[in-house]
């Protein structure tokens, strides 16, 4: 178990490296010269070249790459990314500041998405083959199909514009309005965000589970005459735990995918719309912590379920586990 | 065998119809929607103006004694100010948006970039996660830890963090979007190539044609790469629907192809200024992109059903 | 001056007046104003944004107030002397001005102000041009309340530049790094102080109760960050916002709406601003005079004018607006002549030798890159015009939509072939920046390159003219070489069109719009019984 542990953090630690490596190169290779996007911002003016040394000096954009690229991997180990170049704020401020806002929606978007998609999956796993079934493994896939920016925009064409039933934007009409405020605010871009990981979660839970049951040990207990839903609940649900833990991992990138989207169209102050807004502003300090964030949080979401994986499934302490 | 299999399942064979269909309109784009005839005869002989005239501009003439029009009689980017924002209805079934451009001609022509896109960068993820996964597969060790960690990496970024990145740092343009997408999307075929190999080079016809001396170029490209393409189609199919609708939301956020180029994705992004009176701009673009993202996934999981021996 | 063309349309007609029994301004109450995006900075000797203008005037008082006129009136400044012909300034500072901390305002805080916007560390490139002649060994701090400030040699509109003197506590600025720690937070010695500030949503101001001066009405105002032209006009239909920029197509399909006539007031006004189009003259095609007279010929103006802006905005023949002094009404608006621009390239040698309907020279087809900034519908409704047009005279035109960082990056290096700007301007017609020789980039905003001595020499006349007659003969003069040579092609100025609930009274606009100049939005009111933005805890 513990050898298999400290492999598992030793790779870990190897793509943290990758990631920050990735992640400087790609930025580095843009091509331009990053001193223009930190003067001349908002008016087209002048620009003494003197101010241009300066911040040259200022932001070691002198020194070879491989220094600044340790520079910048020291700085990322300590959470300090230096200051935006849109409004000179520490990175790391502005980061924190957002992404509880991002959590948020997730979060609820995630539970919403599993407690409504893992007992469908299992349902459909129970009736394999049926019409019901079929009919609904079609509803989810068209779900999955649906663009979540159209999706967006006919919420709010349907439950702001024409019924005036729910805000249009925003996390919050005024400051201290008070928790159902709050809630109303957060209806479509939950709703957006649920309806594709809702189907997704279904489709997994459900073919986890038929894995199971295809398994022998059900089979067996099927045939000493056990009921299928005992047998679904204790045996096969049980064992498609497992998988549906490495989901957890698979789902964070995913999450932050869509949060570029629906932060965007609902005015969502959270990370996805700062790496957007950053991305087009030129503003790298920041556009290079977020993409190392998210890297670094999808890299410990697939580790915990790895470890909790390992805690679960004793055959993988044992066997080849760093796949 | 396969394919009656796939045939087995209604639904599936229509939306392997729907594909073709809108492959044959986006092939066929320039002769479905223009507004200058498809062939035409006058003074000069017959002639073919739809496929050779510049589409936008009315060069002087004499009428034409003979013309076949196109199905739908505007072109995509043909601007008509006297028809702007136009319901559907009158002449332009569709509606117009706010240039004036027929929303059914751009459509179609919207389909070549969004198939474009996706097959494109598909067969680049394609061509990038077998190599890199025949390799790892094939020779293992230090071929098979480097490639592994690779996989590793990329996939902790979020795709549309990514893409959206590359694109919007370098120049936005159809091209930039398709390498993005397919430098971005290839770790599930490398995977799949890679666990097939692993499986396939202990078998006995491996050995036997190692034995014979057969160069590794050979064996891998004779032998164990179709074998493992399978697996790998099925992916490539989901891997379209996501091309697809990646291409649209980068064009949705303004970091798609460029002006006056038509894509679903910009289409929908120009209406979303005019949701409040112009509902027929929201409407249409939005249902080409998830009809054709739909029935690239369903054909997809009909593939993965069939070729798998175990369901029905 | 309006000219003819400018009564005719110009805008709305001034605000309704508001019912008798509301006749007298009342005071209290919170206004909610949309601003498109985030504030940058609220250091006001850095800032460059429209929006970080708008909300730095009601947190900090310039040297001088514009008037509706758009003339200088006291602002920190009580008084003012012009000696020695216009090389020396006197302000008298007015002595009961306060800063938001409760320490009083003195001289010294001008001369630091000054010194800040010099310092190459602060990037106060904004204001920095417009002191280039400053002379430091002369300006001082003469006592508590006065000040000198010297420049080595006089320009005709330095006196309003001092409008952008927005001046700093020197006890507070002085500490910490003056370009990193001072964005979000601000002591000034405006009406309002700041009361909260949540990145990327809104921002709010409180009246001050010390303020020293004539109190504005409302007590608080909130700016709250709306990207969206189409959500923001919703969000005014709702009431969530009190005021909103429109965009043509909301005010062509809601202004007559009589859904809206008792909740919104429809404005629309002419600022000081203008859309043109820099032709690079690095680039051999461009360089040729008759070429760009033939693309500019390929404008569309009448047709954008009529669609696009559905008649809310005009055409235009020179750097100069047609409202101000400068504008020469000889000058003819270039018209939409495809045949002529193809006359005029045949002249030039250009012409489709191979048939693919692009003209050509020399084997070179006639391609030209067009910068568009992104955001703006309209914008990019004229690029695609211009681009349909373009093709019928054989003239190739791409468009690249750039995100203005982006789009400045490569406008800054010379590395582009044309670009669409639209550009506010200031009270000053001097087209010295875009027009001079010295002034190429990156030292200053000639994008086109352009370089003509007879028209260096103009400008320098021009810009130490103190008289106004004499100057408005040189700028006739520029204005028709500038109109006959084509360095830019100048196409439209739009009209502001705003949406305003009808319960904010006192609304006047100037040359300038709704703000920037004195009093402005500070006599804005809302009768008692209208106010529904009052905050739960204040």
């Amino acid at each position: 178990m513990t050898t298999y542990l400290v492999r598992r953090v030793f790779f870990a630690g190897l793509t943290f490296i990758g990631i920050t490596i990735a992640t400087f190169a790609l930025i580095h290779s843009v091509p331009g010269d990053p001193i223009t996007f930190f003067i001349g911002r908002g008016g087209i003016n002048s620009i003494p070249p003197e101010m241009v040394e300066r911040l040259r000096h200022e932001l070691h954009l002198d020194e070879p790459l491989p220094q600044q690229y340790v520079r910048w991997l020291r700085g990322s180990v300590t959470l300090d990314f230096g200051l935006s170049t849109v409004d000179r704020r520490p990175v790391r401020e502005v980061i924190l500041e957002k992404l509880p806002n991002t959590f948020r929606l997730n979060f609820v978007a995630f539970l919403l998405a599993a407690t409504i998609g893992v007992p469908i999956g299992l349902w459909s796993a129970s009736r394999s083959g049926r019409l019901t079934e079929r009919a609904s493994a079609v509803g989810f896939f068209l779900l999955y199909s649906l663009p979540s920016f159209w999706v967006a925009l006919i919420l709010i064409q349907l439950f702001s514009v024409r019924m005036n039933w729910l805000p249009l934007f925003g996390m919050q009409s005024d400051y201290d309005t008070g928790f159902v405020d709050r809630l109303e605010h957060m209806v479509l871009p939950v709703l957006t965000l649920t309806y594709a990981q809702l189907a997704i979660y279904a489709r997994f839970s459900k073919s986890a589970v038929t894995e199971v049951i295809r398994q022998d040990y059900i089979v067996a207990a099927r045939a000493k005459g056990a009921g299928t839903v005992a047998v679904l609940w204790r045996h096969a649900f049980r064992n498609a735990l497992l998988p549906l833990i490495t989901l957890l991992g698979i789902t964070i990138p995913y999450l932050m995918s869509g949060s570029v989207i629906v932060e965007k169209i609902f005015q969502w102050d959270g990370v996805g719309l700062l790496y957007y807004d950053a991305i087009l502003a030129r503003d790298y300090p920041v556009v290079m912590a977020l993409t190392v964030v998210t890297a670094v949080l999808t890299l410990l979401g697939s580790l915990l379920a790895d470890i909790l994986y390992a805690v679960a499934d004793p055959r993988v302490r044992l066997g080849e586990g760093a796949q | 065998m396969t394919w009656t299999r796939f045939r087995r399942s209604r639904l599936a064979t229509v939306a392997l119809f729907y594909v073709g269909l809108m492959a044959i309109i986006a092939a066929l784009a320039p002769v479905l929607a223009n507004r200058k005839p498809i062939v035409q005869r006058d003074a000069t002989g017959w002639s073919f103006p739809a496929l050779t005239a510049n589409q936008d501009v009315d060069l002087e003439g004499a009428a034409p004694s003979f013309a076949v029009r196109a199905l739908v009689p505007f072109s995509p980017n043909a601007i008509d100010l006297s028809a702007r924002l136009e319901p559907p209805g009158n002449g332009h079934h569709l509606g117009t948006d706010d240039l004036g451009r027929d929303i059914l001609a751009r459509l179609i022509h919207g389909a070549r970039v969004s198939l474009a896109v996706g097959f494109f960068a598909t067969a680049i993820s394609l061509i990038v996660g077998s190599l890199l996964g025949a390799l790892a597969g094939y020779y293992g060790g230090v071929a098979d830890w480097i490639v592994s960690r690779v996989i590793e990496v990329v996939v902790c970024f979020p795709f549309l963090f990514l893409v959206l990145g590359i694109v919007a740092l370098f120049r936005p343009s159809i091209w930039t979007i398709m390498i993005a997408l397919g430098l971005t999307a290839w770790t599930s075929e490398a995977r799949y190539v890679r666990g097939e190999f692993l499986r396939i080079r202990e078998l006995e016809y491996t050995q036997a044609a190692r034995a014979s001396g057969a160069r590794d170029g050979r064996i891998i490209f004779r032998h164990l790469l179709p074998n493992a393409l399978a697996p790998v189609l099925v992916s490539a199919s989901f891997g379209v629907a996501v091309a697809i609708l990646t291409e649209s939301a980068l064009s949705f956020l303004g970091l798609g192809v460029p002006l006056p180029m038509a894509s679903w994705g910009s289409m929908l992004s120009m209406a979303h200024e005019h949701i409040e009176y112009a509902w027929w701009l929201v409407l249409f673009p939005g249902l080409a992109i998830f009809t054709t993202v739909a029935a690239f996934n369903v054909v997809g999981e009909r593939v993965r059903e069939a070729l798998d021996p175990r369901s029905d | 001056m309006p000219d003819e063309k400018s009564v005719r349309d110009a805008g709305t007609p001034a605000r309704t007046p508001p019912p008798a029994d509301n006749g007298f301004p009342q005071d209290g109450g919170t206004l909610v104003r949309r601003i498109d995006t985030d504030v940058v900075t609220l250091n006001p000797t850095i800032n460059a944004s429209g929006n970080d203008r708008l909300v730095c005037d009601y947190l900090f008082t310039p040297l001088i107030y514009l008037d509706q006129e758009l003339q200088p009136i006291p602002g920190l400044a009580d008084s003012w002397e012009v000696l020695e012909g216009g090389k020396l300034y006197r302000f008298e500072l007015n002595k009961s001005a306060t800063f938001s901390d409760g320490k009083p305002v003195r001289a010294s805080d001008v001369v630091f102000t000054l010194k800040k916007i010099f310092d190459p560390a602060s990037e106060a490139l904004q204001v920095v041009g417009a002191f280039e002649y400053l002379d430091w060994s002369r300006t001082r701090a003469v006592d508590a309340d006065t000040v000198e400030i010297a420049f080595k040699q006089p320009l005709a509109a330095q006196l309003i530049r001092f409008n952008d003197v927005i001046v700093l506590p020197e006890h507070v600025y002085s500490k910490g790094n003056f370009r990193n720690d001072f964005n979000t937070t601000a002591v000034g010695s405006g009406p309002y102080k700041l009361a909260r500030r949540d990145a990327g949503k809104e921002i709010v101001v409180e009246r001050r109760a010390d303020y020293w001066r004539d109190k504005p009405h409302l007590q608080t105002v909130v700016f709250k960050i709306i990207n969206d032209h189409g959500t923001a006009w919703n969000a005014l239909r709702r009431g969530d916002v009190d005021e909103t920029r429109l965009t043509s197509d909301v005010w062509l399909q809601e202004q007559n709406n009589p859904e809206h006539a008792r909740f919104i007031d429809f404005k629309r006004f002419y600022t000081i601003n203008y859309n043109f189009i820099a032709w690079n003259r690095r680039n051999p095609h461009l360089a040729d005079k008759r070429v760009r007279q033939a693309l500019a010929m390929c404008v569309p103006t009448d047709q954008v004018i009529k669609n696009i802006y559905h008649g809310t905005a005009r055409a235009m023949s020179g750097p100069f607006t047609p409202d101000s002094y400068a504008y020469n009404p000889t000058v003819p608006v270039i018209r939409h002549d495809i045949a002529g621009a193809k006359r005029l390239l045949t002249n030039a040698g250009w012409l489709d030798s191979n048939g693919d309907g692009i003209v050509d020279r020399n084997g070179k087809p006639l391609k030209v890159e067009l910068i568009v900034m992104s955001g703006s519908g309209p914008t990019q409704q004229f690029a695609q015009m211009l681009q349909a047009e373009m093709k019928k005279a054989g003239v190739q035109l791409d468009l690249a939509v750039l995100e203005f960082t982006g789009a400045i990056q490569r406008i800054l290096k010379g590395n582009y072939e044309s670009a669409y700007f639209a550009f506010e301007l200031d009270n000053d017609p001097d087209p010295f920046n875009i027009l001079h020789s010295t002034q190429a980039p990156p030292r200053g905003q000639n994008y086109a390159y352009y370089a003509n001595p007879a028209v260096d020499k103009l400008l320098v006349q021009a810009r130490s003219e103190m008289d106004n007659s004499r100057r408005k003969d040189l700028f006739w003069r520029l204005h028709e070489i500038a109109a006959d040579e084509q360095p830019y092609t100048f196409t439209l100025q739009v009209s502001s069109k705003w949406g305003m609930s009808k319960r904010v009274r006192g609304v006047e606009t100037s040359g300038y719009g709704l703000y920037r100049w004195f009093p402005g939005p500070f006599a804005w009111w809302i009768p008692r019984d209208q106010r529904t933005h009052e905050r739960a805890v204040q």
